[in-house]
């Protein structure tokens, strides 16, 4: 086994880990849990360096442990997701840049009440700029598969956001 | 309709707790491992970890040898079946005891009905804010503003967990004007229909409410719905002779234990009154299973106690920390270990912790002679005080 200097690692970590924990907040939509899920990808990761073969990017190394810490904990039982999700109030008016914030909070919403893989696939590409191929190896699926999940995420989203697709943005 | 016009869309959504600011301050916690788990940070820390890991078969050891010095292991668990023949030889003053264990799946933290309170009075605050912006002539500002307090209201339960840590300082702008308006609508909330609104105006009324609401209190520790979050408040309102009698007179198990809990997260007079239950044997169980319904202990109170004048107080305050589920406990232990070995009680609480380091350390003082006299003392102390 290779021996690493840990300082490559420390380097590594310190300019990724911004990016894992956006990651998994919008994975877990909950700041809590995303930094739960991150500290114990970091863990991990501090675990597994050793074993780190270089096959891959260290970015993509990374968000693979993250989606899989991500992935093993269960939805917090405080966390009471509402049945329906009401969109918000597209009125102008003084709160507008308020409105524009909740406008992104409900489609944060949506994404989090798409299926745990169609998430996953629509946040990497969407929000993490990652290409079909990094996210079949952060997701452990195929290509194809990656597509059609992607296929599939933005199908169910337009419906809900059509209202906002056909008219003026709120 | 356009991939791209969806794509522009998608990507404006937005999680509470991304934004740039809080995204560092998160960054910096868990580089700090400051987090809610345990995992340390790079480096050095790192070095630790292993060390703590291949550690592990030295520590079994520790344990073994440890429990062969001090004869069997203590009963710490708080769980343990009660000997019945205590309940007819209670003293008149003290609550009856529980006979079976706690339903802590209905009930919530404690840590988290005392941040939920601060958070909804801050949600109180931002809405009184937009209601005085929103009075203007024009109807769609109030009518804006009317919907979006209607919203905040509505989507309470979500941003609890995401907001509850940064907005916190909030809430030292409360003046007292604002409170008692606030308790107004407190109590008017209180008498909703939804369950949600009324658990909200309970924990409120912990934060902005006065001794006038006591009585509103105890009516909402009757429902369910309320009864973690009136508790919590009545803690914060009732004095330590109030809360006494409450508790003694309460026949419901889960809300005694629930009142137990909450004496912990408040003033040094609750604290010393949750250690009166943990002293006196008919009581002692149902007060230290309440201990699990606090995930953050605040033990400092605790500790200090271990120090108190009133033996009783620190030999209950020993066996507090002794099952206590909490590492913070240990840590702090170990910091009062450092500059006091001779004290029983605190050796009490030391045996009693399940964390390798602790057992690694009580290991090492018990070299000395003297000290291992103390814990063999204090183990049978432990044993006999945590024998329901």
């Amino acid at each position: 086994m290779v021996d690493k200097p840990t300082e490559h690692f420390d380097a590594l970590v310190r300019s990724h880990l911004e990016d894992a924990y956006r990651l998994a907040l919008r994975l877990c939509g909950d700041a809590h849990r995303a930094e739960d899920v991150t500290q114990e990808a970091f863990r991990r990761a501090t675990q597994g360096w050793r074993k780190f073969e270089g096959r891959s990017e260290f970015k993509t190394w990374l968000f693979r442990i993250v989606v899989n810490v991500a992935r093993s904990q269960k939805p917090s039982l405080n966390a009471s997701q509402p049945l329906t999700i009401e969109p918000p109030c597209t009125a102008p008016g003084p709160d507008c840049q308020l409105e524009s914030r909740e406008f992104g909070e409900y489609v944060g919403r949506l994404i989090d009440a798409l299926p745990p893989r169609q998430r996953e696939v629509l946040v990497l590409r969407l929000h993490q700029e990652c290409s079909p191929a990094e996210i079949a190896r952060i997701a452990g699926v195929s290509e194809q598969n990656v597509r059609t999940n992607l296929h599939l995420a933005r199908r169910r989203l337009q419906q809900l956001l059509r209202p906002f697709l056909e008219g003026d943005n709120p | 309709m356009t991939p791209d016009k969806l794509d522009a869309l998608l990507r404006r959504a937005r999680w509470p707790g991304d934004d740039d600011a809080s995204v560092s301050q998160a960054v910096e916690r868990i580089l700090a491992g400051r987090s809610t788990k345990s995992p340390k940070g790079v480096g050095a820390d790192r070095g630790s970890w292993f060390a703590a890991v291949l550690s592990a078969a030295a520590v079994a050891i520790v344990v073994a040898f440890l429990a062969f010095q001090t004869g069997p292991a203590p009963k710490c668990s708080p769980t343990a079946e009660p000997v019945t023949a205590h309940r007819h030889t209670a003293p008149i003053e003290a609550p009856t005891r529980v006979a079976e264990s706690p339903t802590a799946s209905v009930q919530q933290p404690v840590d988290d009905a005392s941040e939920q309170g601060e958070l909804v009075a801050m949600i109180l605050w931002h809405a009184a804010n937009r209601r005085r912006q929103a009075q203007t002539p024009q109807p769609s500002s109030v009518q804006t503003a009317g919907d979006s307090i209607r919203r905040g209201f509505a989507e309470l339960h979500r941003r609890l967990e995401a907001a509850r840590r940064t907005n916190r300082p909030m809430l030292a702008t409360l003046t007292p004007e604002w409170c008692a308006e606030a308790e107004n609508r407190l109590w008017r909330l209180s008498r909703s229909s939804d369950p949600d609104r009324r658990r909200m105006a309970a924990w409120g009324l912990g934060v902005v409410g006065t001794r006038r609401s006591l009585s509103l209190l105890h009516v909402m520790l009757d429902e369910p719905d309320t009864m973690a979050a009136a508790s919590w408040s009545l803690c914060r309102l009732a004095n330590a002779h109030e809360l006494r009698s409450l508790i003694q007179q309460e026949r419901r198990p889960e809300v005694r234990q629930r009142l137990l809990a909450v004496l912990t997260t408040s003033g040094d007079e609750q604290t010393d009154l949750f250690l009166d239950f943990v002293f006196q044997r008919a009581t002692r169980r149902e007060a230290l299973s309440a201990l699990r319904l606090n995930r953050n202990l605040k033990t400092s109170q605790l500790i200090a106690r271990l120090k108190a004048d009133n033996w009783q107080r620190s030999r209950a305050a020993a066996l507090a920390l002794a099952v206590a589920p909490s590492k913070e406990a240990s840590t702090e232990l170990l910091r009062a270990l450092a500059s006091d070995q001779t004290n029983v009680h605190l050796w009490m609480a030391l045996i009693a912790r399940p964390e390798p380091d602790v057992r690694q350390a009580v290991a090492t003082s018990s070299v000395d002679a003297q000290i291992a006299q103390r814990i063999r003392q204090a183990g049978a102390q432990l044993q006999r005080d945590l024998s329901f």
